[in-house]
């Protein structure tokens, strides 16, 4: 009984917090693996053309042969062309054009792919391509003729071609499916490859600051981690303008000035720019894991092997590089699934690449197959889990930190400090011209056509001659007000989970503070799915919906990045003395009095940088919340990628310019609080740090 | 006054019995010393009377009434943490002042309190400053301070000095000792420092095993101790096995000494000797005839005494603790013969198998 009542609040508070994060978190996450085995929505083609065929096969077979012929002769030039797609999917064959392009396009393409088949192969489509128009154009009057003879339920199939059940079709429509097989591989090989390439650059780097081989260092370190705070597709839609085939670099220099390539052949646009995207936009990710990682190396072994005669080289090799390396998977790994969720970056730059998160983007906004959607979602973080988990496997101790990290004292050779200084400028000098070109584009009618200054991509009447729906910079307001409602009231949940988790430990806290995490594991993507789907119509009740309300976007970017402030929280109360809680407890404070007066004063820094992290996460992601805007509440992000996808360079850059500044105005706040603020704003960061009780001190 | 009673207090972690039916009466007033090794259970007793863990079983009385059931906040016990506890984002003065805070008491009053205190613990000066920026010594009074300001009914330190070097804590534990006398406060104080514990202590609870060998006064447990482990743990000492001659005569290794023995020994044959090394005597070979032949193998100089390893006829390796003047006089080389013995009436009778 004394047991219950003096724990009362503490349960009474996990059971609320449980209640949260179970909804807004767990529940979303469940909802998109549910939903992933729904089979609901559109047949996929060969299934449907199974159906049709089988229904086909009940007419005779001269009304068959007179109906194909005048159902064939009565399709039009996009149907047509439709259809030619559809008969190559049939055959297992990608389509080779732009199934997004315009449809003269697309038309002269289709005939392309016919004349270019070979004999054999033209044979086999000319098999399959009446069953395909069919198929695709003339189930409905199939339908109809054969009314008498079907079920009705085999009718309605037949005519909307839409299905009911559960299964796991979506996720073998991966290997199933030619399309998503090609954006599987696509992304597979692009995150890869991003991943390898940023955590070799971004360890270069940290390696380079934290053994003092790269001068400025604060400012390097600063520099590197912008695109970290960035508005989405800024990499990308910069890469376009200054290498694109109208880019500064590409045609103004290159082509016109020196006259060495031409740039409508010769540009970033496909795989290097979507690599270079990237790889920017997440050295920096990398770069902040592999510093923490080697700024609590003992340098004492490094130092312990020069001693034992290895020269730099063998010492970089023997000693530092296994230290680093559990950083270097985590990074590896990090990156990997940040790359292959992200589908702003490839559909601005590498359109011709379709990736698997171009896909869902796809499948969520334009089909509203979200079962299929979900499955994708899932298979982008497989690989990464998996990866994981075989380095778990393989390698148990994962943290090779010690309590005092301090860098060797062994000089580096020269060549060495300045390959790794040029990395480290190059990366700088390579973010500073490319945000540059965001900042000349926003002040500038038209880049690389109309050069004279404006102001109007700022204002809200947009720039004269341009679609009205571009209100300038408005839209920022929407995206702050959404993030700065978020922001507190995360931060304080975070902290306050972080204190019940590790002071109060309820049973089942160790679940809550899974859930809290999971994420952090897992890709925006999902969560934004998961909120669609969970919210939409929660327990079939529209007046319960979320989606369309300015609190499914404050509710999602909250509890998405909550775990930041509840992982500092409980690091902050893992380094602090536990005897602190129970010296207040002796001296009379109730659990309330503690948490008010001791406890959150010391965990104000983890609570500041909690809220600063939902903050500016909130004004800067894009995958979560593209699907869940509204006409009614925008956010800066989507119309940053809106704006950027369909070529108004002008509007997106002011944008963008506007959210990094508000972005820098607050972090710089932030900072100069920490540093220069009174006693009181410090002290949060102070106990953040070592224990109080120091030994072996003068009284 | 505080008057406390344990009775039969056990609690335990698991498989392993912390603590194991301990009682203990502290009188009003008196600074009593719980002194043992660590995981001897001294902390988890201390902890219980606090009221940070409840025990198993057995009682806490606290002036005649039953605390055992009470949570720590309503105790009214000052506890002063090995590592201090302070709040970090608070000042001297609101740590000091917190208990008083918590309770509502009108900020002048607190004031006045707090400057008290500060006067008390020779800390004026500090009010204002943050914990961080104190040094060890000053934390721990700010500690103490702190667990004062409440006026408790007792004060409950837990190896408060262990963080400190050697000097500070001579000088701690003494400043300590007279701040509870000026209060005449009822104290419990945990140590495994002996030296600490025989120095300031009223009375000393050697524990070990979560059991109480021995209370009592200080030079008790170091001249009588009743068991093996309190004269092991306590001072240095030499075991030796004897046998029970006559009433008063015990043999050790070849010595006849003579000797009061306590009434329980008096039927066993068998019995442990326990000879604290300053209790040795060492004489060159010609000195006398009295004393058992020994050879010198090991001379450690410890500045005021000299501490030399001697092994004996019957093969036993003993120490003996010589002032340094008299060492000088005394000429012995290590690898020397030379003659040992023991002063009067000061050897240690213990049963010959006890823990």
């Amino acid at each position: 009984m004394f047991r219950l009542v003096r724990h009362l609040p503490a349960y009474a508070a996990t059971a609320a917090m449980g209640l949260l994060l179970l909804l807004f978190i767990a529940l979303p996450v469940g909802m998109v693996l549910f939903e992933s085995l729904r089979l609901a929505g559109p047949i996929p083609l060969p299934d449907l053309a199974r159906i049709t065929e089988q229904a086909l096969n009940r007419l005779d077979p001269e009304e068959r042969q007179r109906l194909a012929a005048r159902w064939e002769a009565s399709l039009k030039p996009e149907e047509r062309t439709a259809a030619i797609a559809g008969g190559l999917e049939l055959l297992g064959r990608q389509v080779p054009w732009d199934t997004k392009a315009a449809f003269n396009e697309q038309a002269q393409r289709a005939e392309n792919a016919l004349a270019t088949m070979n004999p054999a192969e033209r044979r086999r489509f000319d098999a399959i391509y009446p069953l395909a128009a069919v198929t695709l154009h003339k189930r409905i009057p199939l339908a109809f003729r054969l009314r008498d003879t079907l079920t009705p339920a085999e009718f309605d199939q037949l005519r909307e071609g839409t299905r009911q059940g559960y299964g796991l079709e979506h996720y073998v429509a991966v290997f199933t499916s030619a399309r998503l097989r090609t954006a599987f591989r696509n992304s597979l090989l692009l995150s890869g490859m991003a991943a390898v390439l940023a955590t070799s650059v971004g360890f270069a780097i940290a390696y380079g600051i934290n053994r003092g081989a790269i001068g400025l260092r604060h400012l390097v370190r600063y520099l590197t981690l912008i695109p970290l705070v960035s508005p989405p597709v800024v990499v990308a839609t910069a890469s376009i303008l200054l290498f694109g085939r109208n880019g500064l670099v590409t045609k103004g220099l290159l082509q016109e000035t020196l006259g060495w390539i031409d740039a409508d052949v010769t540009n970033l646009y496909g795989w290097g720019g979507v690599i270079l995207a990237q790889l920017l936009g997440h050295i920096p990710h990398a770069f902040i894991l592999l510093d923490n990682v080697l700024s609590k190396h003992d340098g004492r072994l490094e130092e312990a092997a020069a001693g034992h005669g290895a020269g730099p080289w063998q010492v970089f090799l023997r000693v530092t590089l296994p230290m680093s390396r559990p950083g270097l998977v985590r990074s590896v790994i990090l990156v990997f699934v940040l790359v292959m969720t992200d589908f702003g970056n490839p559909l601005i730059i590498g359109k011709g690449i379709p990736v698997l998160a171009g896909i869902l983007y796809d499948e969520m906004v334009g089909f509203q197959n979200t079962p299929l959607a979900a499955a994708l979602a899932v298979w982008m973080i497989l690989p990464a889990v998996s990866i994981y988990l075989l380095v778990e496997r393989l390698g148990r101790r994962l943290r090779f930190a010690s309590a005092v990290g301090s860098p060797p004292e062994l000089p580096m050779p020269r060549p060495a400090r300045i390959g790794l200084s040029a990395v480290a400028w190059g990366v700088v000098a390579l973010t500073l011209l490319l945000y540059g070109a965001i900042v000349a584009t926003s002040f500038v009618k038209i880049w690389r056509v109309d050069h004279t200054l404006t102001l109007a991509w700022y204002t809200t009447g947009g720039v004269a001659g341009f679609v009205s729906q571009l209100h300038g910079v408005a839209v920022v307001w929407e995206s702050v007000k959404v993030a700065a409602l978020a922001a507190p009231i995360g931060g304080i949940l975070a902290v306050a989970l972080a204190y019940l988790v590790e002071r109060a430990r309820p049973l089942g806290g160790n679940a809550l503070g899974f859930i809290a995490l999971l994420p952090a594991i897992l890709p925006g993507v999902i969560l934004g799915v998961g909120y669609v789907v969970a919210f939409n119509l929660p327990l079939g009740m529209k007046g319960l919906a979320l989606t369309g309300s300015v609190w499914i976007l404050v509710l999602n970017i909250l509890f998405a990045n909550l775990f930041i402030g509840y992982l500092a929280g409980r690091a902050v109360l893992q380094r602090y003395d536990a005897a602190i809680d129970e010296a207040a407890e002796s001296l009379g404070a109730s659990l309330w009095q503690r948490f008010a007066w001791v406890t959150l004063p010391i965990m104000r820094h983890a609570l500041v940088l909690g809220s600063l992290y939902i903050f500016v996460h909130g004004l800067t992601t894009l995958s979560a919340v593209i699907f869940l805007v509204s006409p009614t509440h925008k956010l800066a992000s989507v119309e940053i990628f809106g704006a950027a996808e369909s070529g108004h360079y002008g509007a997106a850059s002011a944008i963008s310019v506007t959210i990094l500044l508000i972005v820098f105005v607050v972090m710089g706040a932030n900072h100069w609080m920490e540093r220069r603020g009174p006693v009181w704003a410090r002290l949060g960061a102070l106990a953040a740090g070592p224990t109080p009780a120091g030994g072996g001190e003068r009284g | 006054m505080t008057h406390i009673a344990l009775s039969n207090i056990t609690k335990r972690f698991g498989a392993v019995t912390a603590v194991d039916g301990v009682s203990l009466d502290i009188a009003a007033g008196e600074f009593v010393c719980l002194l043992g090794a660590s995981g001897c259970g001294k902390t988890t007793l201390l902890r219980i009377l606090a009221g940070f863990t409840r025990p198993d079983s057995g009682e806490v009385v606290v002036n005649g009434k039953r605390v055992d059931l009470l949570p720590p906040h309503k105790r009214e016990v000052g506890f002063v943490f090995q590592s201090y506890a302070l709040f970090p984002t608070k000042t001297v003065a609101d740590n000091i002042g917190f208990g008083l805070a918590v309770r509502g008491r009108p900020r002048a009053e607190t004031a006045r309190r707090v400057a008290e205190l500060c006067e008390l613990t020779r800390l004026e000066g500090m009010e204002g400053r943050y914990p961080h920026e104190l040094s060890g010594g000053q934390q721990q009074r700010v500690a103490l301070a702190r667990a004062l300001a409440t006026q408790p009914s007792m004060l409950l330190l837990d190896e408060p000095l262990s963080a400190l070097d050697a000097k500070i804590r001579a000088h701690l534990r003494d400043e300590i000792r007279a701040v509870v006398d000026r209060l005449k406060i009822t104290t419990v104080y945990v140590t495994h420092d002996q030296e600490e514990a025989l120095s300031i202590a009223d009375r000393v609870a050697v524990m070990e095993a979560g059991r109480l060998l021995q209370v009592d006064l200080p030079m008790n447990i170091y001249l009588h101790p009743h068991r093996r482990f309190v004269a092991d743990f306590v001072g240095a000492s030499n075991m030796l096995p004897g046998r029970l001659l006559q009433d008063s005569r015990v043999e050790v290794d070849g010595l006849r000494l003579e000797l009061p023995v306590p009434e329980p020994l008096r039927a066993a044959a068998d019995l442990t000797v326990c000879i604290r090394p300053e209790h040795v005597v060492l004489r060159r070979p010609d000195g006398g005839t009295s004393g058992g032949k020994c050879t010198v193998d090991g001379i450690t100089f410890a500045g005021p005494t000299v501490r030399a390893r001697f092994v004996t006829a019957g093969g036993q390796s003993l120490i003996a603790d010589v002032p340094t003047h008299e060492w000088l006089t005394l000429g012995i080389r290590q690898g020397d013969p030379a003659l040992w013995d023991v002063r009067k009436d000061t050897p240690i009778l213990l049963p010959a198998a006890d823990g």
